[in-house]
């Protein structure tokens, strides 16, 4: 699965990412960003988890940010989102810092369940029903039930697989400018991947940008335009999927192994 | 506001779920208290024993007493610990991704709890009226106080005081609702596990701390007086009773007020969940 086999056409061979070297050369990004992050920083005690990152990402683009586990991704994810705050830097989501405007400009998949075992599907299915106007209820229940999941089920009752595909299904049903998934596809079997992988590719809209944070590179390089490689809250490598494999002669997991060596 | 309706309905239905139990075991509790018990079961006393029925209608009414405590530290336990749980864990990803304001997610949570309070206030006071009607002394007391205390010239309202009371009591729960809820934001100052739990421990003991000397600022601006030369007549314990429960009533609503702000304002622009 490519996303030319996804009906969308690939328009930009470029990056559409600016890392903070690249961000040093312009001086600054262009107004059309979907989000942007200038000189970011993140301290937790004395230790930076995230350590002066800058990288922009334009509309239409699919982002995988790789890196193992510590090495800043979730905490970049929350900050993005507003969860955490920002020690120095800025960061823009549609021109705005986060805050209640930008989370409309957002939608976020977090990496832990962001439910109660008791909850249950139809609950969160009403909850996002009745705060964004942008949700496609219908689209929402179609594919609820395509998963095999009843609306009355309690998400304690849901496999780890089925709970990340339903929550993945709320978040991809938003109509907005911004997706955030963090690890997606990291608790779910092998065969749930390229449904997760199918939701983003059918969901996302053509000014819409998704940024998808993994240690997982695998089942991702078919479907991401751009790729950063994070390490100790540093952007280590930067580019478009073409580029990198161009410039390194490899695909992106084993330069993953390779970077991380894992 | 149809976004902050929501809240509201989301919330107080699940602290509705969660409080229910208690809630209606105090309420069905006091209601066996105060008819079977205080006036059923008294009722098989004869005449010459009257002193037995009304001790037992005394004790409903501590009974009852104890349910009410128990019925109101439950509704502000639960709600705060929802507000724990909805706001300041991994779950809490899904409420602060909400396109509304940090406050609105604060108050509705407030006002949800304080919804089922006054619903449990209501039955309950009412139910207390009922058994203190049947004691004879009280009762007696309560139907001829207001014609007594008028003919003696005492500026006195029954109703007043029972609704000063409830309004106390409320102001009282939100109060610590509300200090609950900084204390708990207050740990989002710190990391996760960077001594958290210490800081909203320490920190719900100071902001009960400084409620207390504003209280104490708040009775020298009201001119309450609490002394053996001016409580001097029967008028005066009314009227101090009276200023009393309204400047209590009054701080705490302030204090809450502005804890509300304090939780908003961290949890806006301090957020670290």
């Amino acid at each position: 699965m490519t996303r030319e086999k996804s009906g969308k056409t690939e328009t930009r061979k470029k990056s559409a990412v600016r890392s903070s070297k690249q961000n040093n050369e312009t001086n600054g990004f262009a107004e059309e960003l979907l989000l942007e992050m200038r000189h970011v920083k993140k301290r937790y005690g004395n230790y930076y988890g995230v350590n002066d990152i800058s990288f922009g990402i334009e509309p239409g683009r699919i982002v995988a940010v790789l890196g193992p586990d510590g090495s800043g991704k979730s905490s970049v994810a929350r900050m993005i989102c507003g969860l955490t705050p920002v020690h120095q830097g800025e960061i823009l989501v549609c021109g705005k810092k986060p805050g209640k405007a930008s989370k409309q400009n957002i939608s976020f998949l977090p990496e832990v369940p962001f439910v109660n075992d008791y909850t249950k599907v139809s609950t969160v299915y009403r909850r996002y029903k009745a705060f964004y106007s942008d949700f496609d209820a219908v689209k929402a229940e179609k594919l609820i039930k395509y998963a095999g999941i009843r609306m009355s089920d309690t998400f304690g009752g849901l496999s780890a697989t089925s709970m990340q595909k339903a929550q993945a299904i709320f978040v991809m049903c938003r109509k907005t400018k911004l997706y955030i998934l963090d690890e997606p596809m990291t608790h779910v079997e092998p065969k749930a991947r390229d449904f997760i992988a199918k939701l983003i590719l059918s969901n996302m809209q053509d000014d819409s940008s998704v940024l998808i944070f993994s240690r997982i590179p695998n089942e991702l390089e078919k479907i991401i335009d751009d790729v950063m490689f994070i390490h100790r809250g540093q952007i280590k490598l930067a580019g478009s999927v073409n580029e990198v494999k161009a410039e390194y002669g490899k695909e992106i997991s084993s330069l993953y192994k390779e970077v991380y060596k894992c | 506001m149809l976004k902050f309706i929501n809240l509201l309905i989301k919330d107080l239905s699940r602290i509705l779920a969660r409080s229910a139990v208690y809630v209606l075991f105090s309420i069905i509790a006091s209601l066996v208290t105060g008819y079977v018990w205080g006036n059923e079961f008294a009722k098989k006393f004869t005449l010459e024993n009257a002193y037995i029925l009304n001790a037992v209608r005394y004790v409903s009414v501590g009974v009852w007493g104890i349910l009410f405590m128990f019925a109101a530290i439950m509704v502000v336990v639960v709600t705060c610990q929802w507000f724990g749980e909805d706001m300041l864990t991994n779950r809490s990803y899904l409420n602060h991704m909400l396109p509304v304001y940090t406050w609105e997610l604060v108050i509705s949570k407030a006002l949800s709890g304080l919804a089922i309070m006054v619903i449990a206030v209501a039955v309950m006071t009412f139910d207390v009226i009922k058994i203190a009607d049947k004691i004879s002394i009280v009762g007696d007391l309560l139907k001829i106080f207001p014609d007594l205390a008028q003919s003696d010239g005492l500026s006195f309202d029954l109703n007043m005081f029972i609704g000063l009371g409830v309004y106390f009591m409320l102001m009282l729960c939100l109060f610590i609702m509300s200090c609950a809820f900084l204390a708990l934001s207050l740990g989002q100052l710190v990391s996760r596990g960077a001594g958290r739990t210490f800081i909203i421990f320490i920190g719900f003991f100071a902001l009960l701390f400084i409620s207390m000397a504003v209280l104490a600022a708040s009775f020298g601006i009201s001119g309450i007086e609490i002394s053996s030369a001016a409580i001097n007549s029967i008028q005066s314990i009314f009227d101090l009773t009276e200023n009393i429960l309204k400047c209590i009533g009054n701080t705490n609503l302030v204090l809450s007020v502005a804890f509300m702000v304090g939780s908003s304002f961290i949890l806006t622009y301090k957020l670290n969940v």
